[in-house]
């Protein structure tokens, strides 16, 4: 068995495990046999309505679990995308606006008062704020192939909307719901999310996911150039265009469910390159499955709290001095 | 515990012609001084820029338009005050220019139950040199408390959360005391949360309280029925008994006389449900 294809399995194995801890663990008393009694119900649709054991376990627990793996997934195998779309590892799918443009629209919506309706109405707003960023980026792509034109156009697009989602507050200001609303949408988290927002966000996720797949051979011919990228069948405009599209729809099915989550996207791909290499065929699936597991134990141990922490604040926080300490240590071990 | 910081710079004059001129930065006192009566009214030249917000305020419409709405420091310097009243939420930055220019500030601090709100009536009260006006007010609060209390006392005392988007009332809040009144039992308080905190949802579902109090605009009864369908929440005693509650912000967030708003609307809710 390849060195891949074992770590494969290792992050299968450790995601499955924290999978069943998560839904164990949290408030209330519920036991092992509750969680297994909750999900057999759960799965043959005859779930205890008024038992807040099987509340906790099936209409909450599973779901946001699902929904982690999910999103950790989209986003550290959007950043392995970028990454080799961009040709350098230090980008992140962020540079291309996308979060930015799903949270403008989301804010907006807040703004408006739109969210009373239901809570399924920020991430529908924040799906549509990442298709119109989708949307202008790929009008974008079909002007120019060139990478860094693109990249300067999505960072661009990027400060566009965070400049009109600081606008919307600004004139806001008076609002101080609003200002907390919006705050709490913007660090990311997973409460409350339930089956709706599985439903919702596993449409564009795996869709995103099932084109990245078919990108990785692309992508490993254009890591050597675009001329040989071309001789190789794979062609720069093309392949670029349909990486812009798996991003967009891996981080703005993310955004849209889960709000911002920073650096999973950067760090998580960056791990994986320093063990395994650069090849695509392993790195995006790998990365995906990484992300799913340390977005997965991220969001437990918050969860474990007695305050409700926002997972997106943990992932920031520990996200950047574990980037400086992966590039110092590889720094270290090209000196040596 | 309420704090009561009066700044006074210069030679002290008479306290009726110190106050002459006086504008609030503070919804609650945008309400209470409307309720000090019209000798009061008379000096009051500017009200905070929420006093016409509806979602906030109880004093919407009560103010006529010659009373300005300031908003930042220039704006309330305009208006040539003798005396502003703050609190320790009113930015630093104006705070520090209103002490550096030499005028009087009268900082209302600790917003943490019943007896903070007497202690800012009589605090403001003072300060304009309407003390028995003030000591009126405080007696038709606990008046009207006291009426209220006796209507709902009970045997049954049933657990009630308030609930915005995560965040709890603990214990030591005005949600408390409005609980206590109204014969509920704070849960968060009971919970050891002291203050307000966030919490999960399933920290929420988990208490399974009987009450879930959540904060309206003008849609309660909408936002009741929504609030009742959430995952998780739907499970809950409040959501499966008719226990969820959702009252205007501007009473439920009141550390003014809408408190008494928020334990009468509890208070029918359990009345109608023992009925």
């Amino acid at each position: 068995m390849s060195r891949a294809r074992r770590t494969a399995l290792a992050v299968v194995v450790v995601t499955l495990v924290l999978a069943a801890l998560a839904i164990r663990v949290g408030p209330g008393d519920v036991s092992w046999a509750d969680v297994v009694g909750a999900i057999g119900r759960g799965l043959v649709g005859q779930q205890r309505l008024a038992d807040v054991d099987d509340a906790q376990v099936w209409a909450l627990r599973v779901p946001r679990v699902m929904l982690v793996i999910l999103v950790g997934a989209a986003l550290a195998g959007g950043g392995a995308v970028t990454q080799g779309l961009f040709r350098n590892p230090l980008a992140d799918p962020s540079v291309l606006g996308i979060s930015l443009g799903a949270a403008f629209v989301a804010v907006l919506g807040l703004l408006l008062g739109l969210d009373r309706a239901g809570i399924w109405v920020t991430p529908v707003l924040a799906a549509i704020g990442a298709a119109a960023t989708l949307a202008i980026l790929l009008a974008l792509a079909t002007r120019s192939s060139d990478a860094t034109t693109l990249l300067l156009a999505g960072v661009a697009l990027g400060a566009t909307c965070g400049a009109a989602t600081t606008c919307v507050l600004a004139l806001a200001g008076d609002r101080h719901d609003l200002g907390i609303r919006v705050v709490r949408w913007l660090m990311g988290s997973f409460e409350g999310r339930s089956w709706g927002h599985l439903l919702g966000a596993s449409i564009p996720i795996g869709l995103g996911l099932l084109l990245s797949g078919t990108l990785v051979r692309d992508l490993d011919a254009l890591a050597l150039g675009d001329d040989v990228a071309a001789s190789l069948g794979a062609s720069p405009a093309r392949v670029q265009r349909r990486a812009v599209t798996a991003v967009a729809l891996l981080v703005g099915g993310a955004t849209a469910v889960a709000g911002v989550l920073g650096f999973l996207g950067l760090v998580v791909p960056h791990v994986v390159r320093w063990r395994l290499g650069g090849g695509h065929r392993a790195l995006v699936p790998i990365s995906a499955l990484g992300g799913a597991a340390v977005l997965l134990a991220v969001d437990t141990v918050t969860r474990l709290g007695a305050t409700a922490l926002p997972p997106g604040v943990i992932t920031s926080l520990l996200g950047a001095p574990a980037f400086l300490w992966i590039l110092l240590a590889q720094a270290r071990r090209r000196e040596e | 515990m309420a704090f009561v910081v009066l700044v006074a710079c210069g030679a002290a004059p008479s306290p009726r012609t110190s106050t002459a001129r006086v504008v609030s930065q503070v919804v609650f006192a945008d309400e209470e001084l409307w309720h000090l009566g019209p000798e009061v009214r008379s000096r009051v030249v500017g009200v905070s820029p929420m006093a016409d917000d509806p979602r906030y305020s109880d004093a919407q419409g009560l103010w006529p338009d010659p009373v300005a709405r300031p908003a930042g420091a220039e704006a309330i310097v305009a208006l040539a005050p003798d005396l502003v009243v703050t609190a320790e939420f009113t930015s630093a930055e104006t705070r520090a220019v209103l002490e550096q220019i030499g005028i009087r500030t009268l900082q209302l601090d600790g917003w943490n139950g019943f007896d903070d709100y007497r202690a800012h009536v009589t605090a403001l009260a003072a300060a304009l040199d309407a003390t028995d006006a003030g000591g009126r007010r405080v007696a038709e609060f606990d008046g009207a408390l006291a009426a209220m209390r006796s209507q709902f006392a009970g045997s049954d005392q049933p657990g009630a959360v308030s609930w915005q988007e995560g965040s709890v009332a603990g214990s030591g809040t005005f949600f408390a005391d409005a609980a206590a009144a109204a014969g509920f039992v704070n849960v968060a308080g009971q919970a050891g949360i002291h203050g307000h905190r966030t919490v999960a949802v399933e920290t929420l579902v988990a208490w399974n309280p009987e009450y879930i109090v959540i904060p309206c605009d003008d849609d309660c009864t909408e936002r009741e029925r929504e609030f009742a369908g959430r995952p998780g929440i739907a499970a809950t005693r409040a959501a499966q008994r008719g226990g969820i509650v959702a009252i205007p912000a501007r009473h439920l967030y009141s550390v003014g006389f809408g408190m008494l708003e928020v334990v009468r609307q509890l208070g029918n809710r359990r009345a109608e449900a023992q009925q």
